[in-house]
């Protein structure tokens, strides 16, 4: 009358083996659930009722007890619906199990279809580190979870079909995958070709690719600031497979999932100016990640960035610069990853015409200062690149010769990627912008001569020691698009050019 | 024919009914502080408690509709006693309803497990 079989839990990105305990005695038919449950879990009698009566087996009239241990984690998602509806029927005799090497997920409805669950390939994933052998899940989300190939992935159905496979009366094969035919390229319809002139603008958003930098977009209205940042996925690396599978758990379970499989495109977010500092960390009663979560490996574009909240901003400085962000709450603390390349578009005063030679600026000083002094110090401190952009000239708009092709730009920013994926495959990071200080003398050593230009550089910008670090890490990604082992002097100056704008604009 | 005399032919149709099935009846129209429980049975381990429902005409609603929220915990609770006084710790329990239509053909519905906890 008593039964134990396995699911899982996700407390952020980990997994947590729960076991239901099933116990079934007479006395008054009553259904219970104990072990902090939440309510999706405590609402998930009623579906197991009804799965089990429309897969054709009765409904013991016991007094049923189900324990979730251990007792002390909480307990979250619908995934638990299988586990429970087995723990059942085994204990009612309807089916012999008494494995312990499977784990089972899956949502039931009421008809005991198995419908798709959020989360699964974390789970899945953790569940691989706890050795577990077998997992079985929903038909729907057999993709996302078959890009491991060391566990035996059982994609079902319905109950009725888990019932017939752990009785043998079906068997079937651990799914594999579709293999790589599914690595088709995506077609974009945005092409940098479709931009004339702003070539300096080309060139920085080429930088910030293939480094992975931060960059800071400043220009009047109507300049193509927006319009070449929409292009930015076009240029960027594909994904590799690490960074793939990171990019797929997050969105599992934030359930954004759409396709079946793992994500392959590099994600572009760009939040509208009204998000708050939550939903741009990530939060909740159980926390969910957030803008800066779900652009981990990709881009975060902030578009009119003076305008979005100064407290949201500046809760970006924290997971900027750790790659992570550990929200706390009651039920828990969670990390999150949040290495993003966060790309920044704002006008330089509230008219938008403060420098550009063909309009009037209307404002005083005092609201362009007010205006610009939304964006902290330390927020500026940590984009790599400065760039201003200027109105397209009336020659480049009208020239009917096309500029350089995404796919083109692309070719290099993805070789320069793979010298510095070569570079750091032993340091665990990927990319220049992620260089952690300590290595910035093995990988960022200057000439004596490029080590004049710095000096020069800092008396006359006043430099910090974190826009130092910045300057060396540019420097080097520009030294890897050239394909050149060190850096030289023209590095270090493009590197420089793109940190003066600060005097001029926040000096 | 008043309410009380068609309530009590609806009820020994529907005993009538549960015999032919091999109920053992334990109790009719037992009563507690509590409440009523038309009839109390035992089907092979499981121990029944039937609410027995007649209804001459259907353009009222049907039968079950009147064991509502209310008439349930009163059964409920009004049960628990019973097995209380008597002792009957370790049964399965069932809750049923029977309606009884004793329009121009007479027609007995059993619903079992109609409710519970």
């Amino acid at each position: 009358m008593y039964s134990k079989i396995s699911t899982c839990v996700l407390q952020g990105l980990s997994g947590h083996i729960v076991e239901v305990e099933t116990d079934l005695s007479r006395g008054m038919p009553v259904f219970n659930i104990v072990g902090l449950a939440d309510t999706a879990i405590k609402e998930s009698k009623e579906r197991v009722r009804s799965a089990i009566k429309n897969s054709g087996y009765g409904f013991p009239l016991n007094r049923i007890t189900i324990n979730l241990a251990p007792a002390h984690l909480r307990k979250e998602g619908s995934q638990m619906d299988l586990a429970i509806a087995l723990g059942i029927l085994i204990s009612s005799g309807m089916v012999d199990y008494d494995q312990e090497d499977t784990v089972f997920l899956g949502e039931l409805s009421l008809d005991g279809k198995l419908n798709p669950i959020e989360g699964a390939l974390p789970m899945v994933l953790s569940l691989r580190d706890f050795k577990i052998k077998r997992c079985i899940v929903p038909y729907d989300n057999r993709e996302e979870c078959s890009v491991i190939d060391d566990m035996e992935i059982i994609p079902l159905r319905t109950l009725r079909e888990v019932v017939d496979y752990l009785k043998g009366k079906i068997i079937i094969e651990p799914y594999k995958g579709m293999g790589e035919d599914s690595k088709e390229k995506k077609e974009y319809e945005l092409d940098f070709s479709d931009i004339r002139g702003q070539d300096s603008l080309k060139r920085a958003l080429e930088v910030a690719a293939a480094g992975g930098h931060n960059a800071l977009i400043l220009g009047p209205p109507g300049s193509g600031k927006t319009m070449a940042i929409r292009r930015l996925p076009t240029i960027l690396p594909d994904l590799s497979l690490e960074e793939s599978i990171e990019v797929t758990k997050i969105y599992s379970i934030a359930g954004l999932l759409k396709s079946k499989g793992l994500i392959k495109e590099r994600p572009f977010r760009s939040p509208h100016h009204t998000i708050s500092a939550v939903s741009l960390i990530g939060g909740g009663r159980n926390p969910k990640p957030g803008e800066v979560s779900l652009a981990h490996n990709g881009v975060l574009f902030l578009d009119e960035l003076a305008e979005f909240d100064r407290r949201a901003l500046d809760s970006l400085r924290q997971p900027m610069e750790d790659g992570q962000v550990n929200i706390s709450r009651i039920y828990g603390t969670y990390t999150f990853p949040s290495k993003f390349m966060l790309v920044a578009a704002l006008n330089p005063c509230p008219c938008g015409y403060y420098g550009d030679p063909y309009h009037d600026c209307s404002c005083s000083p005092r609201d362009i200062d007010r205006y610009l002094n939304k964006i902290s110090q330390p927020l500026l401190d940590r984009m790599d690149i400065h760039m201003e952009v200027l109105p397209v000239k009336y020659q480049d708009l009208s020239r009917v010769r096309k500029g350089e092709s995404s796919l083109e730009i692309k070719k290099r920013v993805s070789m320069a990627r793979q010298i510095q994926l070569n570079r750091f495959k032993d340091e665990g990071i990927y990319t220049n912008a992620q260089i952690p200080n300590k290595l910035i003398p093995k990988y960022c050593s200057l000439s004596s001569s490029s080590e004049r230009i710095m000096d020069q550089a800092f008396k006359k910008y006043k430099f910090s020691a974190r826009t130092y670090h910045k300057i060396l890490k540019v420097a080097r990604t520009i030294a890897d698009l050239e394909g050149k082992e060190s850096i030289m002097d023209h590095h270090i100056l493009e590197a420089i050019g793109y940190r003066s704008l600060r005097v001029k604009y926040w000096g | 024919m008043d309410k009380l005399t068609k309530g009590k032919k609806g009820e020994g149709l529907a005993l009538d009914y549960l015999r032919k099935r091999d109920y053992i009846i334990l109790e009719t129209n037992y009563r507690n502080k509590i409440g009523e429980i038309d009839i109390i049975a035992i089907e092979g381990e499981v121990l029944v408690f039937i609410e027995v429902k007649s209804r001459t005409s259907t353009s009222f609603g049907r039968a079950y509709e009147a064991v509502n929220f209310h008439k349930q915990r009163k059964i409920i609770n009004t049960s628990l006693i019973y097995l209380r006084d008597k002792g009957l710790n370790d049964f399965q329990l069932r809750y049923d309803i029977i309606e009884v239509y004793m329009t121009n053909r007479l027609k007995i519905n059993h619903i079992k497990d109609a409710f519970c906890l």
